[in-house]
């Protein structure tokens, strides 16, 4: 049970980052490069609570408005850059980070920090991410949501009907970013460490991978995309070169026959069994 | 020093090129990315480390090479890409970019699982070096870059110069009016595609040849290489992206000399940020395209 | 007469919309049939769908006696149905000759050349203007370009979208005298969709009028000036 528990529970602070991520690639910006606003999150807060001698209380949304302001930034300076030019500068940046991460011996180096304070607690982790499900779910319903789905179809066409792209770009880039620091801070707090690893290219492809094989298209598709794929490893146990292999075809099958995911699926399978009924 | 450090990245160049015109091809003609297209350098370089350990000479591990890589390019072609193409605004360009992100990453886990993980001998390798004035050169280095070298000049006379060029240029100018003269398009864009995939296979046996090892997640490191040589040269340009490739490999070379081999995605990265920020259509700008 | 050209049942649909409901047209042997209709009839959706373009279905197409209704564009072109589109569709990127050359690529080369002379001949300011990328030729000489490069391919029946659409009065002379010429030359069989019905109505002999994507009027030329309701409605000013 207590393998259990720690298995869900840290599938639950990766579908924070994967809600963020979802609200990115909603707003057609292709994040392959999340964990490095993870990264930053688990960073600050831990370099905050442990050399600032910071609260963690404090130090976690210090960390998540860093994550936001990473975000906001990044995302001003790729304004103009769609879909797959912007992902090849985010997967650029994800190996560079780690680079640049693993050369500062102020926060660890190579090693990165293992004297995290730990406070994360279960209680935290579930009220953190309900908060932010509740969030991004509302947000998805409104006129903003709408914009940002707009903006994902088309974003020229977006444009024209006066959705102000390069506003939303940044603030909701900044918001998915703010969630993956938040998530980072989490974890940084669980476990008592951050590493250059967490900003990484494969944490990020699997970050990726959850939202697209779970649904890009709902809120509740990318949570149930983490679970799964973060679980079901551990029902099925398997080499974890075996383990990319099948996301890789499974964000192939997505990408051709189903391309709203498992959620989308089970959407389809929902509005037919209604007909039928 | 900085010339040596400057000559190893013109050498390096050579391979990055290979895969940088791939890219840029395959973008002109079908509009979106193959994120799968270094993994064909990996698939042709395990083909012959395969075939030569199953005895076979040289030669026909070469065509070994030529026959599984073509037939895993046209099977990426089929399962990721066309499928792409029934779908309309941004979805057209988004999901054969997640589903060749899905073929690479099944490829290599496939290679990884078959070879194992970690970096295996190449078979052929030109790892000596020589002197050429007062600098040391690697010879398999100095091979990939005259052999990228041919094979650029001689696509770029196919391209500008030949019939079958002319129809490749009006199917990535304009697909509607190629049909419209009577070109099969599809068929066009296939052998464009085959043509890069072949261009994939040589650079990975190349990068074999240089450095003597391959290991199965190598393209990540090439493909970032080949993509960032593509916008800094300006995408859908060959010229544009030989140029890219040069400076990516200049660029590389000169951050590895200042700071150290670990930082030297940083300075590709800053490169590509600095040319997205001055010039976000590349170096050397083309048509528009559709 | 046999037609060359026989269209039974086109159906045009983009999505939800139809932009055309069943129409059936013939093109004769020797004859230009002109194509009339206000703006939004239907009639560029009739031609893309005969090449095969766009969301098509058809009971069925036939030219020169073969069936053409499930062949792909590219298909239907070597057929030998040379389709000029509106707004010209060149090769932003590619040089005057070149397009020719692309037109002419299956030609033997004397008969190439041949071909070119004529071109040449016909639009003479094609000739000048032969290295030029035809991103920066003017709307006259894009549409000379676009119909020289259908010539090279030696097609047997013409399509032709709005030659006149956004080219100067003066232009659409030049344009109409080389298709006036290639009638009495050549006795070229053509389709000619128009939204300026008096140059359609002058060079063809018979024209259908298209309107919501279906066919109202199919008469010959002469009549349908002389009737005053077609007069008001396409022929005004």
């Amino acid at each position: 049970m207590e393998f259990w528990s720690t298995i869900l529970l840290s599938a639950t602070i990766a579908s924070i980052a994967a809600t963020g991520l979802f609200l990115q690639i909603r707003n057609g910006q292709m994040n392959v490069g999340m964990g490095v606003f993870v990264g930053i999150g688990g960073y600050v807060s831990g370099l905050l609570s442990t050399r600032g001698g910071m609260s963690p209380a404090v130090s976690i949304p210090v960390a998540l408005i860093a994550g936001f302001l990473a975000g906001a930034l990044y995302a001003a300076l790729t304004l103009r850059l769609h879909h797959w030019f912007f992902a090849v500068t985010t997967l650029s940046l994800t190996i560079a980070a780690v680079a640049v991460v693993s050369q500062i011996s102020f926060i660890g180096g190579a090693l990165g920090m293992t004297d995290i304070p730990f406070v994360t607690s279960a209680p935290a982790i579930i009220a953190a991410a309900t908060a932010i499900f509740a969030l991004t779910w509302a947000l998805d319903r409104s006129a903003t949501g709408l914009r940002i789905r707009a903006m994902g179809d088309d974003q020229e066409l977006a444009e024209v009907f006066g959705v102000r792209v390069k506003r939303l770009r940044i603030a909701i880039f900044g918001l998915g970013s703010a969630m993956a620091a938040l998530s980072g801070a989490l974890n940084a707090h669980r476990f008592g460490t951050a590493q250059p690893g967490d900003l990484a290219f494969q944490p990020s492809l699997l970050l990726f991978v959850y939202v697209i094989v779970g649904g890009k298209n709902s809120v509740w598709g990318s949570v149930l995309g983490t679970f799964f794929l973060y679980c079901a490893p551990e029902i099925i146990k398997i080499a974890p070169e075996a383990e990319l292999l099948v996301f890789g075809a499974l964000m192939l099958i997505v990408s051709v026959w189903m391309p709203n995911g498992i959620a989308g699926g089970l959407q389809s399978v929902l509005r037919f069994v209604r007909r039928r009924g | 020093m900085l010339t040596q450090q400057l000559l190893n990245g013109v050498l390096s160049s050579g391979v990055y090129a290979l895969y940088a015109v791939g890219f840029t091809m395959i973008f002109g003609i079908m509009g979106v990315l193959n994120m799968a297209h270094a993994d064909f350098g990996t698939v042709a370089a395990f083909a012959i480390i395969w075939a030569v350990s199953a005895g076979l000479a040289p030669i026909e591990a070469v065509l070994i090479a030529c026959v599984v890589t073509l037939v895993v390019a046209l099977l990426v072609e089929r399962l990721a890409l066309r499928p792409g193409r029934r779908f309309k605004g941004d979805a057209a360009i988004e999901m054969p970019l997640i589903g060749t992100i899905g073929a690479g990453m099944i490829l290599q886990n496939a290679a990884a699982l078959i070879f194992g993980n970690k970096a295996i001998v190449f078979p052929f390798n030109l790892r000596a070096f020589v002197r050429i004035g007062g600098f040391l050169a690697s010879k398999g280095l100095i091979v990939s870059l005259v052999a990228s070298a041919v094979l650029l000049a001689l696509l770029e006379i196919l391209v500008t110069r030949t019939g079958f060029g002319r129809q490749m240029r009006a199917v990535a100018q304009n697909r509607d009016a190629a049909e419209i003269m009577g070109i099969n398009s599809e068929r066009v864009i296939l052998i464009t595609f085959a043509i890069t995939a072949a261009l994939a296979g040589i650079a990975g046996c190349l990068v074999g040849l240089s450095y003597g090892l391959v290991s199965p997640y190598m393209a990540v490191s090439y493909a970032i290489k080949g993509l960032v040589a593509m916008i800094v040269g300006g995408v859908g340009s060959l010229p544009g992206a030989v140029l890219g490739a040069l400076l990516i490999g200049g660029v590389e070379a000169l951050t590895v000399s200042q700071f150290g081999s670990q930082m030297r995605d940083v300075g590709v990265f800053v490169v590509l940020m600095a040319v997205l920020a001055i010039r976000p259509s590349g170096l050397l700008r083309v048509p528009a395209n559709r | 007469m046999s037609a060359t050209l026989s269209v039974r049942g086109l159906r045009v649909d983009y999505g939800a919309v139809a932009a055309v409901r069943g129409i059936d047209l013939t093109v004769g042997e020797d004859e230009a049939v002109a194509v009339i209709g206000a703006n939004g009839a239907g009639k560029t959706s009739m031609l893309r769908g005969i090449m095969g373009l766009a969301g098509a279905t058809a009971e069925e197409i036939r030219f020169n006696g073969a069936s053409i209704t499930a062949l792909r564009t590219h298909a239907i072109a070597r057929a030998g149905i040379g389709y000029v589109p509106e707004g010209r569709e060149l090769f932003p990127g590619l040089t005057v000759n070149e397009e020719l050359l692309l037109g002419g690529r299956f030609l033997p080369r004397e008969e190439r050349a041949a071909k070119l002379e004529e071109i040449h001949a016909l639009f003479p300011r094609l000739r000048e203007r032969r290295n030029q990328i035809t991103r920066t030729l003017s709307g006259g000489e894009q549409q000379m370009v676009a119909i020289a490069r259908t010539l090279m391919t030696r097609p047997r029946l013409l399509l032709l979208d709005e030659p006149s659409l956004g080219l100067a009065p003066v232009i659409q002379d030049v344009v109409y005298r080389a298709l006036a010429m290639l009638r009495r030359a050549e006795r070229m069989p053509m389709l000619l969709v128009e939204q300026n019905a008096h140059r359609a109505l002058d060079l063809c002999s018979r024209a259908y009028v298209l309107e919501l994507g279906q066919v109202i009027r199919d008469d010959d030329s002469a009549t349908l000036r002389d009737d005053p309701m077609i007069q008001a409605a396409y022929l005004g000013d």
